[in-house]
């Protein structure tokens, strides 16, 4: 794709957990998986105004007065997250460390930090308001490829309580994250490939590890996206985890973006008229209807309600991202109002819905086949407001795009969530008192600060001779003094160590930590011969399945003991003798199935150079 | 500043030494040093910049008048009357986020803006305002004006209750006041305030002022405070206001009755449970305020190696009486290794010059009693008074009060020793500690 053509304009804004006491009191930031020790239940009352960054279901919740249940752990939380306390001193690790990387990223401190209220009301925090403070400006991140993207603010925050679970009703918070320290870095809207966008991702996530001060796993980083492209919209996309999926899913905005234009452009060939905000009970076609979904919905009292959408054939299954139609885009504008789902014409028959009961509907709406349909079963008043939400989304796709809050899904792609958020509505916080960032001291702050990540890379790659992918992965992943130390004890080479620390452990994603003793002890088998380095796998995962046990028993369990090199050529002959005709035919091309297959009987218990060696020599086509 | 020409609420570029920022000019925090000014920047976000590196400063715009719009809500007339006397403190404050400053609102329609809910449950005709103040600025010259106005207010047939606003610091100095001040009280007062400020979601004056309304209409004809009962936002109480304290900082659910059950628990909803029957109930008497304090009190906090010099001092000074607030039992020295800091002596002297003294406990929980350790049958035997369960500050209002009345040592005593107000727990149940 063409994204500079399309006028694609990205910007990032990153999310990151310091691993440091509360950022306004002395509450360890630990996440806590027990049961909590005290529940406590509170209303908000609705200040009026703004409402900003909300999830959209407590919103729901708190538009309607809900109750919120907050889990509180003694050992995660004080007086100051139950909004009970004032706020303590700001934590100075944390101003320290964001005044740091406003030097790395060439940020201007401001001259005075004035920390500020921000209003919240989906109960995510206690007090009503997120604190946060704005440390610096207008800095600027080089990139390998020698690309400048400016770096807009880098501001301190508290993290939100966790959501557990929203009811209408009831909205329960775990209160173990809140006030859990972020560092915000928003860069400005010039990334301008998906490439790029990973690019400064990686970027900026190294140079927080660098100050050694950040929070490691899942969830400890929270990536937003900004993307638009020429004549699309600006659309907000939160929560991306994973650093691979950045890069896709701005693509898969762009393709998004450019589809829904199309899409437009196809309306106005067609000469589609603008739907009506008129919807049908059509309950009675369905009073019989085999479908779960609405047989069980109508045991409920709920109705099926549908919506005529003229010359709309064909539009609603026409794909706007990967595995996702614009049928997918109206359903979630329909959920965003609290129903489950539509059903379109499109997609019908489907989901137990009959051809017969399809008809039926077109006759009852008095439709032709170039006409579309769109049915949603729930009680009257939620249905309405989802057929308006989805009446009001298809209005829009006749003129633009709309400008819109999206999550990340796993598979790169997004759904919509919300509107655009308004300005968030800030005010002093007035329980403290600015903080002149002069008295920080920034001179001595700078002697500690380590040599930026990408160097600290580069020297492992070149003394190592790890590939640039391997010495990151060990960076990432804080492993690169446990990789030292394996190295010299045992001098295996150092890929596998590299590979076996990174990529094989992650791929068993085990959920215990070995001891460095445990890697020193499987190096040394591997270098006794006790088995050979493509069984690494299967024996770290046995082992981790039975950690008490002795690696050689794991070892001898498996059946790994290294083949001499006469039962090794036994199994080859074996093999060449049964494939004498694949030989025949294939000539050297049979290398390959042949060596599949003594792969196979000898189950890593030996070198697979040494069996291509053995079987070339054969079949007489070694060196 | 004035090199530049540009004052507070102008939208402003200014170029500094590292970087230009345009944003509109904020007042400065109280207290806060003078070599820096606040600008909001287009973000939300405030700054500080360093005046002395400013390198010139661009005037964009002038100061947008602020919206003053009225209150698009107003009371329900076929509601019940009540009225509320506002007197300051956090609760009567509203907030302007453009600033952050905080302004005490003056009408019945900004009151509902804060706490929409009241309006649904009572009709408040006028808010009296006879001054605003935070509550630790107060003194009892403001209690007796506040006593004036709620039986001014309380002798109005059309209201059924008195809403006090008041600041939480000494909110249970005037709950007390109250209690003894109003002769004949023949509806509900309720003292209430807020631990969080109105510009949060989590303000809690509206749950207690919600209360508060309800227990205005409710049969119970006591002063109380009426705040949160715990920090969850489920019910207030209603705690006497004789035998109730601010016992937190900080905490919601800070006001405590001690040594007895609150009054009664209140829910939002209207529900009222009453936990605690020995209270008056709603009559037709006409409410008198009985307020002449006479000021030459003092109030003393006794602490390992005080000096009885400091009752000497008050003596010295005229003071009419003196409450100690005394360890344990209500004990001061009487037995010390150093003569010093035996404190006999003082107190007899105090009594021989007229000087009433009174024994609380600093435990405020059970009551003092001179009988159990040679102290206090020493202290008593020198002329101090034991009071009892009375709680040290609830003594120092009664003495004022009492002294307004009386110079004579033993009506003073007599009057102290009294249960006016049902300051005084005759029996004690186990489950109101820490209640």
């Amino acid at each position: 794709m063409d994204y500079k053509s399309l006028g694609l304009k990205c910007g990032l804004e990153i999310h990151q957990q310091l691993d440091t006491e509360k950022l306004f009191c002395d509450c360890p930031s630990i996440l806590q998986e027990r049961e909590p020790d005290i529940l406590i239940k509170r209303k908000l009352h609705a200040v009026a105004g703004e409402l900003g960054e909300v999830d959209p279901a407590a919103m729901q919740a708190a538009l309607r007065g809900a109750s919120y249940v907050y889990q509180f752990y003694n050992d995660s939380n004080c007086l100051v997250e139950l909004d009970e306390e004032p706020p303590h001193e700001i934590n100075y690790d944390v101003l320290d460390t964001a005044i740091l990387l406003s030097a790395l990223l060439r940020a201007k401190p401001v001259d005075e930090i004035h920390i500020m209220r921000k209003t919240v009301i989906d109960g995510s925090n206690t007090s009503g308001f997120q604190r946060t403070a704005l440390i610096s400006t207008n800095g600027e991140l080089k990139l390998r490829t020698g690309d400048k993207i400016g770096i807009q603010t880098i501001c301190v925050e508290e993290d939100a309580a966790r959501i557990i679970s929203a009811k209408p009703d009831e909205v329960v918070y775990n209160l173990d994250r809140l006030g859990v320290p972020l560092i915000e870095i928003a860069t400005a809207p010039q990334i301008t490939s998906p490439e790029m966008a990973r690019e400064v991702a990686l970027t900026l996530g190294l140079l927080l590890r660098s100050t050694g001060k950040v929070k490691r796993g899942i969830g400890t980083i929270r990536q937003d996206l900004n993307v638009s492209i020429a004549h699309g919209a600006r659309v907000e996309i939160k929560g991306v985890q994973e650093l691979n999926l950045i890069a896709k899913a701005v693509e898969n905005e762009v393709i998004r973006q450019v589809a829904l234009l199309s899409l437009r452009d196809d309306l106005r060939l067609r000469n589609a008229p603008y739907p009506e905000k008129k919807f049908y009970d059509i309950s009675q076609i369905f009073t019989t209807s085999q479908s779960k979904i609405i047989k069980s919905a109508i045991e409920f009292g709920k109705l099926v309600y549908a919506l005529k959408l003229p010359k709309f054939a064909g539009l609603l299954k026409k794909e706007v991202s990967p595995g996702r139609r614009f049928g997918t885009e109206l359903a979630d504008y329909a959920k965003s109002m609290g129903t489950s789902g539509i059903f379109h014409s499109d997609e019908l028959p489907a989901y137990g819905v009959t051809f017969d009961e399809v008809m039926r509907v077109r006759a009852a709406l008095s439709l032709t086949d170039k006409d579309a349909f769109i049915l949603i079963v729930d009680l009257k008043e939620v249905s309405e407001k989802a057929l308006n939400a989805v009446v009001d989304r298809i209005n829009l796709a006749f003129e633009k795009l709309p400008g819109e809050t999206r999550k990340a899904n796993s598979d790169g792609t997004t759904s919509y969530i919300r509107p655009l958020p308004g300005g968030a509505r800030m005010y002093p916080e007035t329980d403290l008192m600015p903080i002149v960032v002069q008295s920080r001291k920034l001179s001595e702050l700078k002697k500690k600060l380590p040599k930026p990540p990408w160097e600290q890379i580069k020297q492992i790659e070149k003394k190592y001779k790890l590939s640039n992918e391997l010495a990151t992965e060990l960076y990432n992943e804080n492993k690169v003094q446990l990789f030292e130390k394996l190295f010299d004890l045992t001098k295996i080479e150092p890929t596998i160590i590299a590979n076996t620390l990174t990529n094989t452990w992650n791929s068993l994603n085990p959920e215990v930590e070995l001891s460095a003793k445990h890697f020193l002890d499987l190096f040394n088998a591997l270098k006794g011969g006790k088995f050979s380095k493509e069984a690494i796998p299967q024996v770290l995962e046995a082992w981790l399945n039975n950690l008490g046990k002795n690696l050689d028993a794991i070892i001898s369990d498996l059946g790994l003991e290294k083949l001499s090199y006469a039962d090794l050529e036994k199994i080859i002959d074996k093999i060449v003798s049964e494939n004498t005709k694949l030989i025949q035919e294939k000539g050297e091309s049979a290398l390959q199935p042949l060596m599949g297959d003594i792969m196979k009987e000898v189950r890593g218990r030996t070198d697979g150079k040494l069996i291509m060696e053995i079987l070339q020599k054969k079949l007489g086509y070694g060196k | 500043m004035e090199k530049f020409n540009f004052g507070t609420g102008d939208r402003v570029r200014i170029t500094a030494k590292q970087n230009t920022y345009e944003g509109i000019v904020m007042p400065r925090p109280e207290l806060a040093d003078k070599e820096h000014i606040v600008l909001k920047l287009d973000n939300g976000y405030n700054i500080g910049i360093l005046i002395s590196a400013i390198k010139n400063v661009e005037k964009l715009s002038g100061p947008k008048p602020t919206a003053h719009g009225s209150s698009p809500l107003s009371f329900d007339q076929e509601k019940p009357k009540i009225s509320v006397i506002a007197t300051g403190g956090t609760i009567t404050s509203k907030v302007d986020y453009r600033t952050g400053g905080v302004f005490p609102f003056t009408t019945p329609e900004e009151l509902l803006e804060g706490v929409p809910d009241l309006a649904k449950i009572v009709n408040v005709k006028h808010i009296l305002k006879p001054f605003t103040l935070w509550s630790e600025d107060m003194t009892p010259n403001e209690w007796t004006v506040i006593a004036k106005e709620v039986a001014k207010e309380l002798n109005d047939p059309q209201v059924h209750g008195v809403i006090v606003t008041h600041g939480t610091d000494t909110l249970h100095y005037t709950a007390a006041a109250l209690s003894f001040m109003l002769k004949n009280l023949n509806k509900p007062v309720a003292l209430v305030g807020a631990q969080r400020s109105v510009d949060r979601g989590s303000f809690d004056g509206n749950m207690n002022l919600v209360c508060a309304a309800h227990y205005c209409l409710s049969e119970i004809a006591e002063v109380a405070v009426v705040m949160h009962g715990k920090t969850d936002d489920e019910y207030c109480i209603a705690s006497r206001g004789t035998k109730v304290r601010k016992m937190h900082s900080s905490r919601r659910d800070t006001f405590r009755p001690i040594n007895e059950f609150p009054l009664a628990k209140i829910f939002p909803d209207g529900n009222i449970v009453i936990i605690n029957p020995k209270h008056k109930t709603r009559s037709n008497s006409k409410v008198e305020a009985d307020a002449k304090f006479d000021e030459k009190v003092a109030l003393i906090y006794y602490y390992p190696g005080a000096l009885p010099e400091i009752l000497d001092y008050y003596v010295s000074k005229d003071y009419k009486g003196i409450i100690i607030a005394g360890t344990g039992f209500g004990h001061v020295s009487t037995n010390p290794l150093k003569e010093e800091n035996k404190w006999l002596n003082s107190i007899k002297k105090a009594i021989e010059g007229k000087v009433f003294v009174g024994i609380t406990t600093q435990t405020l929980y059970g009551g003092t009693d001179p009988l159990v350790y040679s102290a206090g049958r020493l202290i008593q035997e020198a002329g101090a008074v034991y009071l009892k369960d009375l709680l040290p500050e609830v003594a120092y209002v009664k003495l004022g009060l009492v002294l307004g009345k009386t110079k004579a040592l033993s009506k003073i005593k007599e009057l102290m020793l009294t249960n006016i107000a049902n300051e005084f727990a005759e029996r004690i149940e186990p489950e109101t500690f820490l209640y």
